[in-house]
This record gives C-alpha cells, sequence and structure tokens, in this order.
C-alpha cells in the first residue's frame, strides 16, 4: 500500500529537537563537555562509535557522542550517515599488526613468549569495585619501566604455526583486492573478507552474545586467547600523485587470534585452528568476540555441521548492524495510522461475517 | 625521482602528517610560500582501511578512516599534504612545506622542523612503550622452603 502524506506536526517535532538541544545540555552551571574531553577521557565509548560507526575518526566520534548525549549507538549512526557525504580517495595498504607499536599484548597459551606478557592499561586483574576518589579531580601518573618494550612483536600464532601446528594464515593466489559492504550489498554465500568486515563494524552486544552462546554448549569449539594486542599501527597509502607510499598517521587498533581445538580432516594431520578480530580502538571484548563467532562461521571448511545461531552466516551477519537494526526496528514508531486503521477495518468486517454466520445458523 | 629522494620524502612526510598545526605554522612563517600554486585545494575524504585474516592471511576491508590532502606547486617542485583526520589547514601546511623541503631552503626547515619534530614524536613513543614496559610481568616460581624467588 502507498504511504499517505500527512501534514502537521512541524512546531512540535522543531519544539522537540530543541528541548532535546536543552537537555543535552543539562544544567548550565555545569561547565559544558568540550570534544577533546569526551576524546581523551571517554575513550572507550569514542573507540565503540568508530568501530561500529566504520569510520576511524576520534575527533568526529567525540562530536557524534556528545551530539547523541552519549547513546553510542546514535553516535555510530551519525558517523555512518556523515561518511556518506564524504569520497572515498583510496585503499590504503593492508595494515601490517605485527609492527604495532605495543601498549598491551597477552596470551592464554604461552607464559613466556618473546616480548613478554604487557598487561598495558588494563583492569582484567582487579576487583571492579566503584572508586570513590574519581568523583574529585586528579592528575595520576603511572611507572614507566627503563627500557621501553620491544619495537615489534611476532604474533603468537605465528609462532606455533613455525612448529607446524596451526592451520596456516595466508592469503588466496595473486593477494585480491577484498569485497566492500560499503559499495556492494551483502549477499550469500559471504566468502571470509566480507564476513569480518561486517564482523568489525557490528555491534558490540549481539557479537558478545553470539560468541558466548558458542562457549555455552551452542556451538563445539574449545576457544583459546592465542594472542590479544593493542596499540597503534601506521596507516599507507600511494597517493596518486607520488606513486609511492607514505605513512598518513596511525590507528589504535585491537586484535584478537583465537585458537581453537583440534581438527583433522580426513587424511590431514590434526591441527589447530584459528579465529581473527580486529578493530578500531581498545576493545577486547569486541575483538574477542569477533574472533570467536569469524571461527563458528568457518564451520563448513571444517565440515563441521552448522546447527547453531552463530554458526548460520545469514542469521549473524543480517542482524549484526546495530544501524540497520535500530533503523528498522524504531521505524515502528513512525505513524502507521492508516495500516492499523486498515486492520480494524479488517477485524470490525470479520466479527460481523462470524456474527452474520452464528445468527444463521441459530434461526 | 630518484629512490634517494622518495625514501628522504617518505622520511619526512611521516614526520609531517604527525605535526601539529603550530609548529608547521611556526616554521613555515620564515619562508616564503605566497607564489605557491594550489593543484589540489585541501578537501577531506576517506581512505579503506584494509586487514589480513588471521593477520597475515586473505585481505578484508576493516572500516573507512577520513584523510585531508592538498597539493601544491612552488616552481618546479610539488609539495603534497596527506594525513589522517579533518584538517585542512594542516593539509595545506604540509603541501607548502613538502614543496619547500625539496627545494633550496630545503635543508634549513628539516633542521627546524622535522629534526625536532621527529624528536618529540620518538620521544612520546618511547614514553608509550616505557610506560607498557611497565607492565610487563615479572614471573617467578614459588619454593616453599624460600618463597618467592626470581626465575
Amino acid at each position: 500500500m502507498a504511504y499517505v502524506p500527512v501534514k502537521g506536526g512541524e512546531a512540535a517535532i522543531l519544539n522537540a529537537l530543541d528541548l532535546v538541544a536543552e537537555e543535552r545540555r543539562g544544567d548550565p552551571a555545569d561547565p559544558e563537555l568540550t570534544l577533546a574531553q569526551i576524546r581523551t577521557q571517554q575513550a572507550r565509548a569514542v573507540d565503540r562509535v568508530m568501530a561500529e560507526g566504520s569510520l576511524y575518526d576520534p575527533d568526529l566520534a567525540a562530536l557524534a557522542l556528545k551530539q547523541a548525549q552519549g547513546d553510542a549507538t546514535e553516535a555510530a549512526f551519525l558517523l555512518r550517515a556523515y561518511r556518506t557525504t564524504l569520497e572515498q580517495f583510496a585503499r590504503a595498504r593492508p595494515l601490517e599488526t605485527d609492527r604495532m607499536a605495543i601498549r598491551r599484548r597477552i596470551s592464554a597459551c604461552y607464559k613466556d613468549l618473546p616480548g613478554g606478557q604487557v598487561l598495558g592499561p588494563s583492569v582484567d586483574y582487579s576487583h571492579r569495585m566503584l572508586d570513590f576518589d574519581l568523583a574529585g579531580e586528579g592528575a595520576p601518573t603511572a611507572p614507566r619501566a627503563e627500557a621501553p618494550v620491544a619495537a615489534q612483536m611476532p604474533r603468537v600464532p605465528d609462532l606455533v604455526g613455525n612448529e607446524g601446528f596451526m592451520e596456516p594464515s595466508e592469503p588466496p593466489a595473486g593477494d585480491p583486492a577484498p569485497g566492500d559492504l560499503t559499495r556492494d550489498p551483502l549477499a550469500f554465500p559471504a566468502p571470509r573478507d566480507i564476513r569480518l568486515q561486517n564482523l568489525a563494524r557490528a555491534d558490540e552486544g549481539f557479537l558478545l552474545g553470539l560468541a558466548y552462546s558458542t562457549q555455552r554448549g551452542f556451538g563445539s569449539n574449545h576457544p583459546y586467547a592465542g594472542e590479544i594486542r593493542m596499540g597503534e599501527v601506521p596507516v599507507e597509502v600511494v597517493p596518486e600523485e607520488l606513486g609511492f607510499a607514505i605513512e598518513i598517521g596511525e590507528v589504535t587498533l585491537t586484535e584478537s587470534q583465537m585458537i581453537t581445538s583440534v581438527k583433522g580432516a580426513s587424511g590431514e594431520n590434526p591441527k589447530f585452528t584459528r579465529g581473527y578480530g580486529l578493530a578500531f580502538g581498545h576493545c577486547e571484548r569486541k575483538a574477542m568476540s569477533m574472533a570467536l563467532v569469524d571461527r563458528a562461521l568457518r564451520a563448513d571448511e571444517f565440515a563441521e555441521e552448522p546447527r547453531y545461531p552463530a554458526q548460520d552466516a545469514e542469521f549473524v551477519l543480517y542482524h549484526s548492524d546495530n544501524v540497520e537494526s535500530s533503523g528498522f526496528v524504531q521505524h515502528l514508531k513512525l505513524p502507521h495510522y492508516v495500516d492499523f486503521q486498515a486492520e480494524l477495518r479488517m477485524l470490525r468486517e470479520m466479527r460481523a461475517a462470524r456474527r452474520a454466520t452464528e445468527q444463521e445458523a441459530a434461526e | 625521482m630518484g629512490a634517494a629522494v622518495m625514501r628522504a620524502r617518505a622520511e619526512w612526510l611521516k614526520v609531517l602528517a604527525r605535526c601539529p598545526e603550530a609548529a608547521l605554522e611556526a616554521a613555515l612563517a620564515g619562508h616564503d610560500t605566497g607564489a605557491a600554486e594550489w593543484l589540489r585545494r585541501p578537501e577531506t575524504g576517506m581512505v579503506m582501511l584494509e586487514g589480513r585474516a588471521g593477520g597475515t592471511g586473505q585481505r578484508f576491508s576493516l572500516g573507512q578512516a577520513t584523510v585531508t590532502r592538498a597539493t601544491c606547486r612552488m616552481g618546479a617542485d610539488v609539495g603534497v599534504g596527506y594525513l589522517m583526520g579533518h584538517f585542512p589547514r594542516r593539509a595545506e601546511l604540509m603541501a607548502l612545506a613538502d614543496a619547500v623541503l625539496q627545494g633550496p631552503d630545503g635543508p634549513a626547515l628539516h633542521a627546524a622542523l622535522i629534526a625536532p619534530q621527529e624528536a618529540a614524536q620518538v620521544a612520546a613513543r618511547t614514553d608509550r612503550a616505557r610506560a607498557a614496559a611497565a607492565t610487563t610481568v615479572e614471573f617467578f616460581t614459588m619454593s616453599r622452603e624460600t618463597g618467592p624467588r626470581s626465575s
């Protein structure tokens, strides 16, 4: 059926937006939040908005968070909308995570590994108790070691791989350019490059729930956190004016390599398989969830019978994007007056018909 | 362009892309850049970043990043500005600096801008790496007789 435009409500809408602006600002007696404060002091929220907005720009993500009053999903939506106004100049060269300037790097598989277990800025090993000192102000500092961490550290799965126990991870012949969901819509069967792009920008909560389901029995993998690393990776492009690669800055990334139970296809030696997670910012929950879901979605590669939601690519990839999901769920708030009236009329007619039939039968 | 020139430019462009605006303004203030002709005025767009499955395998589109670029010509030299984020003025200044660095005033600008900025960037990176190093776990083996013992 056609949509019927209804006039009116314009003043109400404008006033509603003004009301948002007033409430967003809060009490004018309090100082207004600056974007720098959001960017540096609410950095994990900024990271999440960049990851789910699929656009790396901490300044814009901070602005989006301010505009959305801290609503991360709404802020990611604002970034996605903004990016449609920008031209894509180029594809950067593939990021080399082994060149990461490490700020955190741990492995649950090896105690002693080259470069060591670097905890970095982490609350993992603490009680999660509210710190009432933070209600006040302060300028805490952390200690520095004499010697910095190694400039580069080998990735743990590559170490295991050297012993021949790890499923190799090599590019396909010719190292082809990947697909891109910002250019072509999702289609099935979705190859791994498309799945990874979808997961990298997927809603963290959705991915976390799916990842948890694979651990609780809705999946059959027993994963190890082979390595989790976080730090800065240089971004290189080849500007058309130059014809050679230059570094244009760096991005903070979290990478998760999950190593999953031994598999032996018939005639093959058993070995470890792997799931991969990579996302913008410091986001271990997201990156680990992504790696678990990536591995679950590789069921057919390892002749595993797909029986669970996390192994169902259509279920996962069609419902992972919170911009799409929240658009479709929330469109229900828009007027459906005509649809509803039509349904109401249909119900009335059905009841009338039923009454008529009952009367006929009684006579 | 010879390989040595390419390497030198790539090195200083890497430093310039991370330079604060104020440092660029200050260093270029003493150079005559008024004759620069803009082949590309500053414009903000995006690049698509790519990862590799498992870190080494199949490429995938990770997500986009905002970038700003600008290109100018000064005499025979073409200067390029290209950096992450939405920073039109920085891109403009970076292109001017790249052009000056290729000309006769190049060594002076290198000494006044690139060398100190590179040192500051290395110092910041080293400071982060030393803070990380302080959180490296030093495992030790517990022994009932002697207590904690460094391994």
